[in-house]
């Protein structure tokens, strides 16, 4: 599964199937993240949009109060993804960062913790865009991609 | 990389500016005796329009930007940079934030203070106060992310103001949405503080506290006023210290005197022609940059070279907007106040360069007689550093005023090199001076 920012590159897809892994599932600002949800039927259609906007986009840009203790927080804020991973009998997450993009940044350790407290490794990869070194990274997706098999 | 050299203080210093590091001290002794005594404390940012609601229900504040400020100028911020990298936080990410996440994330190690913490470090927080502001996004996720070292709810205050970039929008037809949007927002501010600690809010105090922000939030801008006259009575690097009280203390009887003694230590300066140097060669304008808080000497060694900064863009709020008698309500007064200062050029950049910032820029450099203008890029700060170079751009085709942009960082001296940025200096002070000259000053 891959988390992250907003991707337009395919290289670094192609790098994970290129070390044999498969991308079964993601949470990427272009790829499933603004798409996995319904938005809520409301007599005024801009109300149930703009909620859903909202609240149903899980980006790290929207703050969502915590409900309790940080165990719950993170729950709340990615829950989702441990559901992905679940139903798509995910075997490990990589966290693709692109620089800059601050607000997965601050979010890559708790999202670390709360997706390895679930059983799943992680990788945390930063990386510019457009990808300034392929080879870099693919060393590191392919001793990942060893560890998990 | 070359280290800053020692001496922060300007070659005539007010005297006022010496004592507000002893005054922020204070202000940490004051978080941590209210924490002894089961008072609470609130994390908060700064300029978030919540100062006068915390003041008026007596819960004691910790700066944490000023605090990642103060670690940077007694050069003691790297341990906790260097324990948020550890702990997985991007080196790129805001170093004020950074820095915090690096204490928390000690103090929750230690199970006490980390050792020898610049001012006993900062009290642990009761609450942590964010903002919905579009400044920065760690005004939230700075604090989201602290809840893995802090058991402590946070709150997150909704400012909101309309794009003050925007040209196709009249004003006056959306001004009543955002001040009750940002009224709202505090009267749920207000009911999450009861809620968390227990406190009720007195709201005839509140007003009397919003009566005394507002004096002294007049005071200041009247004292800076002072700040025209040639030569400069006071440079930027003092207002990088008296700017501490009206960012920390507003609302406070203290913060009220600050700037009357500072209006009269100015108007005392002024009548008698003291300036900040001796021979006060060329006025430069300190943009809307964020310092390098580690290096604060690079202005010292401006003043070297016979260049002074009268006034800066940064942390300075400029004329309060006028709010009528008639307004009551003190959450109102609140939110005019945060409308009115976000919007305060919306009107004159549509008529004029688009852009709010060049126009508070153009307008200082009228005022303040400067000759030129000092850009900082902070590497870590995307707020004020993204959309910089459009700024100059901008100012440019308005101005014909030089430029300067330097390099460095708020916080990490890593980012920064003393001996480039004395080059620089040393050449775009020679293009100055050519300037003047050829445009007969």
């Amino acid at each position: 599964m891959i988390h992250g920012t907003g991707n337009d590159e395919t290289t670094f897809m192609e790098i994970v199937e290129k070390v044999g892994a498969e991308v079964v599932a993601d949470d990427l600002c272009f790829g499933s993240r603004p798409y996995w949800y319904d938005v809520q039927v409301s007599d005024d259609p801009l109300v149930g949009l703009g909620t859903s906007y909202l609240n149903g986009v899980r980006c790290p840009r929207t703050y969502r109060q915590s409900p309790g203790t940080h165990e719950e927080d993170l729950e709340n804020r990615f829950g989702h993804m441990y559901e992905f991973a679940r139903d798509y009998n995910v075997k490990g997450a990589i966290l693709y960062i692109i620089r800059y993009c601050d607000t997965h940044a601050f979010d890559a350790p708790d999202l670390k913790e709360y997706l390895e407290s679930k059983g799943l490794p992680v990788l945390v990869l930063e990386e510019d865009y457009p990808i300034s070194s392929t080879a870099r990274l693919m060393t590191r997706v392919q001793a990942f991609s060893e560890m998990l098999s | 990389m070359n280290e800053p050299t020692k001496k922060t203080t300007a070659t005539h210093s007010l005297a006022l500016a010496k004592k507000v590091r002893g005054m922020i001290k204070d202000l940490a002794r004051k978080t941590h005796e209210a924490k002894a005594a089961g008072e609470p404390v609130a994390y908060l940012f700064i300029a978030g329009a919540y100062d006068d609601i915390l003041r008026a229900m007596d819960i004691a504040t910790v700066g944490t930007e000023n605090y990642a400020g103060v670690c940077a100028a007694k050069m003691d911020a790297e341990r906790f940079l260097s324990k948020a990298e550890e702990e997985g936080y991007a080196r790129h990410l805001c170093t004020y934030a950074t820095v915090g996440l690096g204490f928390d994330a000690i103090r929750k190690e230690l199970g006490e203070m980390p050792e020898n913490a610049p001012d006993g470090g900062m009290a642990f927080p009761t609450i942590m106060l964010g903002t919905g502001m579009n400044i920065c996004d760690p005004r939230y996720k700075w604090y989201q992310a602290a809840q893995r070292y802090n058991d402590a709810p946070m709150h997150v205050l909704g400012l909101l103001n309309p794009p003050v970039y925007g040209t196709h929008t009249d004003l006056e037809d959306y001004r009543s949405y955002y001040i009750e949007y940002v009224m709202e927002e505090l009267r749920e501010l207000v009911k999450r503080l009861e809620k968390v600690t227990g406190k009720r809010m007195d709201w005839d105090r509140l007003s009397q506290v919003v009566d005394l922000t507002e004096r002294t939030l007049t005071k200041w801008y009247e004292a800076y006023q002072l700040r025209k006259a040639v030569p400069a009575p006071m440079p930027t690097e003092d207002a990088l210290s008296t700017m501490v009280p009206a960012n920390f203390m507003l609302g406070t009887q203290e913060a009220y005197d600050f700037y009357s003694n500072l209006y009269d230590e100015l108007k005392q300066r002024v009548d008698n022609g003291i300036g900040t140097i001796e021979d006060e060669k060329y006025r430069l304008l300190w943009a809307l940059s964020l310092p390098p808080w580690y290096a604060l000497t690079i202005f010292n060694y401006f003043e070297s070279q016979g260049a002074v900064f009268p006034i800066e863009a940064v942390y300075n709020q400029g004329r309060d907007p006028e709010i009528p008698d008639t307004v009551t309500d003190p959450l109102e007064r609140i939110a005019r106040r945060f409308y009115g200062s976000m919007t305060r050029y919306y009107e004159k950049a549509r008529a004029n360069t688009g852009h709010t910032t060049v126009e508070w820029l153009l307008d200082l450099i009228d005022d303040y007689k400067c000759d030129a203008v000092v850009f900082h890029q902070a590497m870590t700060c995307r707020t004020v550093h993204t959309g910089q170079l459009n700024q100059i751009n901008t100012f440019k085709k308005y101005s014909d005023k030089p430029v300067l942009l330097l390099e460095g960082d708020i916080v990490d001296v890593r980012n920064y090199d003393e001996s480039t940025t004395r080059q620089k200096v040393d050449a775009f002070l020679q293009v100055v001076d050519s300037h003047k000259r050829s445009s007969g000053g």
